[in-house]
């Protein structure tokens, strides 16, 4: 069965070609450090084996977007102690669950007997909470601006139906704060930025502007599919070729240039930025993270119950830290794929297949033998 | 010396030569018998084959099933008598320790593996109990039982089915024509082999299980939509409901998602993310 905007995009021959035309646009003897800053793109990455198509001069490095492999462990803390308050139900999304916290995860603290409940989205945190009047229901909110639309809309929904029975612990982070951080970073220098589609569905390619401004670095907003990712990589190099830095939007069937004004007028209506958030790997960042604002406040978790706050330190041997940063590649960590497997992750980066290092693993990204498609057309 | 070597191996040479020509008549008639049989071989594995190609549906739904059960935290329980017994463990093992690198092991375990407890159960109930007792033990509601019952020794397996159907396992039969016709409805999914040859009901039950292998695992890496709290969803919107919801049809099935920030109508493709409705695209 053909899939629209899915079989089109996967086409080998046109992969090919513009694997080639990639190929030609590189300059001799210069290294080139691309990040693709959405989980989802590093998925798609080695989900199709695209590293194999490019040219041994382009490097991918994976950027911090996968909403759940920033969350520090001290949230996770937070929201166990949230779940232990007596009548919660937690409902949290599925990857999540494995998220390790100092003192195990969700599905550990179900198996202790914790009311923690899987959902795929809000909304169904608030069906639980309609039929639990006499519970108190707390729904785990995370992700970039592609989740928190749909958090603000059942926070919407909430208040106007009077159902008082439910609160969001909010960890919603923004994209744009977390790379300037990386480009601020002094340990790594990048030559461009694949841009987060889904993200920007949201939020649009405007915000993105003072990367090509202030730091002379191209960006291109891209699609899902192969040939999405291919042809992002073909606009980078141009730009790259020609001595430009400008934004971009390869995924404009999806995201348009000013990005959906009423998904962002219902996340400012509903929530705030906080002064500065903790994440994985990248420490705490100014104006990075969502909190419910004020108006809401009968809903905010966070308010109702209170949390330790505690800072938690990842463990020792875990480098998900430079993984999200792009210093190290997953398996140059030192417990990939040993101690720290997709069945038992001990580092978030493993826990939700956008991570990289379970993108990775899945993929057999443990060979690390680059195949050259490029060099075989 | 050589020389008479020479002579023995000419004079050799020569008597078989003319025993082969003396047999070349009936050596073609064997050789053209052989081949029948040959032909016959291959084509008696043909329409088997060819008709669990024309049942892929069965088997793809049972592999979507599975890996839903594998996914909500189950795991594989594997039983079979006789040869089917070792069937049984062949399939745990490509669950449990996956012969393709990079492939996530699956829990999975065969209950023909522990002697001490299958002769205590036969000598105490019969063979008939021995998966059945251990499934009553053993399993959670969330697992999946995998029996493989082929030819007459087969009631063992089928109490098995049963015990572990009543007890909220995803049951999946793997049998022969027979059973297939006789006893259909004693699991959630019956992949029978329309064979009467007991060794090609075999080959086939091998490439069954390492087809619904292959598939699991297709069904878990593509079940972005189910576990992952950051990843959009296409779909299309088949009816629009109330308070800004409305039914779309997605690659996993139908669901009810919020279109309450997107102009959507119905024939729209749209983009979903955690249950809300993004963009149309």
């Amino acid at each position: 069965m053909f899939m629209r905007f899915v079989d089109e995009f996967r086409d080998g021959g046109k992969a090919r070609a513009l694997a080639a035309k990639i190929s030609a646009l590189c300059e001799p003897g210069r290294q080139y450090k691309l990040m693709e800053v959405c989980g989802g793109h590093t998925h798609t990455i080695y989900k199709h084996g695209l590293e194999d198509y490019l040219p041994e001069q382009i490097t991918m490095v994976h950027g911090p977007g996968c909403p759940v492999c920033v969350i520090p462990m001290g949230r996770i803390d937070d929201a166990m102690a949230l779940a232990a308050e007596p009548d919660v139900i937690m409902t949290s999304f599925g990857d999540m669950m494995r998220v390790p916290g100092s003192n195990g995860s969700f599905f550990d603290a179900k198996a202790r007997g914790t009311d923690i409940r899987m959902v795929y989205s809000p909304l169904d945190s608030l069906k639980i909470a309609r039929q639990n009047p006499g519970r108190r229901v707390v729904f785990m909110a995370i992700g970039f601006e592609t989740t928190a639309p749909s958090t603000a809309m059942t926070l919407l929904r909430a208040a106007q139906a009077g159902i008082g029975n439910f609160s969001v612990f909010c960890n919603h982070v923004t994209i744009v704060p977390a790379i300037k951080a990386i480009l601020d970073s002094p340990d790594l220098r990048l030559d461009g930025f694949i841009g987060p589609g889904h993200v920007s569905a949201v939020i649009g390619c405007r915000p993105y502007e003072f990367i090509a401004r202030d730091y002379g670095k191209p960006v291109v907003v891209a699609g899902f599919e192969p040939l999405d990712l291919l042809q992002s990589i073909y606009l980078l190099m141009a730009q790259l070729r020609g001595g430009e830095s400008k934004v971009a939007n390869q995924y404009s069937r999806v995201v348009p240039w000013d990005g959906n004004a009423t998904a962002l007028k219902v996340i400012g209506q509903t929530m705030e930025l906080r002064p500065y958030f903790e994440w994985r790997g990248l420490g705490f960042i100014s104006h990075s993270a969502l909190k419910v604002r004020a108006e809401y406040s009968g809903y905010d978790a966070e308010l109702l119950f209170g949390v330790p706050g505690v800072r938690v330190a990842d463990p020792k041997a875990c480098q998900c830290g430079e993984v999200l940063k792009g210093v190290l590649k997953p398996w140059e960590c030192k417990i990939f794929g040993t101690a720290c497997t997709p069945e038992s992750p001990i580092g978030t980066c493993m826990v939700s297949q956008e991570g990289a290092c379970a993108a990775y693993y899945n993929y057999g990204r443990i060979r690390r033998t680059r195949v050259k498609e490029a060099s075989r057309s | 010396m050589s020389s008479q070597v020479s002579s023995s191996q000419v004079s050799s040479s020569q008597v078989c030569s003319s025993q082969v020509s003396a047999r070349h008549g009936a050596g073609e008639q064997v050789i053209r018998a052989a081949a029948s049989d040959v032909v016959l071989a291959f084509e008696r594995r043909l329409a088997p084959a060819l008709d669990l190609a024309e049942h892929a549906s069965d088997l793809v739904a049972a592999a979507r099933a599975m890996a839903g059960r594998f996914a909500a935290g189950g795991k594989l329980i594997a039983f079979g008598t006789g040869a089917a017994s070792t069937d049984a463990q062949h399939v745990a093992v490509e669950f449990v320790h996956p012969v393709i690198v990079g492939k996530r092991a699956l829990p999975a375990i065969s209950l023909n593996c522990d002697v001490a407890s299958l002769t205590a159960i036969a000598a105490d109930a019969g063979l008939g109990q021995v998966f059945a007792h251990q499934l009553a033990k053993l399993a959670e509601p969330a697992d999946i039982a995998l029996g493989i019952a082929v030819g007459t020794d087969r009631s063992g397996v089928l109490a098995g089915l049963r015990t572990a159907r009543a007890a909220g396992l995803l049951t999946v039969a793997l049998t022969d024509a027979r059973l297939a016709v006789s006893e259909d409805g004693r699991a959630d999914h019956l992949l029978a082999v329309r064979s009467a040859d007991p060794r090609v009901v075999k080959e086939i039950h091998v490439t069954i299980y390492h087809l619904l292998w292959e598939l699991v695992h297709v069904f878990i890496e593509q079940a972005a939509c189910i576990t992952c709290s950051d990843s959009a969803v296409p779909g299309m919107v088949v009816a629009l409901l109330d308070d800004d919801l409305a039914v779309i049809e997605t690659s996993a099935g139908q669901e009810e998602v919020s279109v309450a920030l997107v102009a959507a109508r119905v024939g729209d493709t749209i983009l979903v993310h955690a249950g809300e409705a993004i963009a149309v695209m």
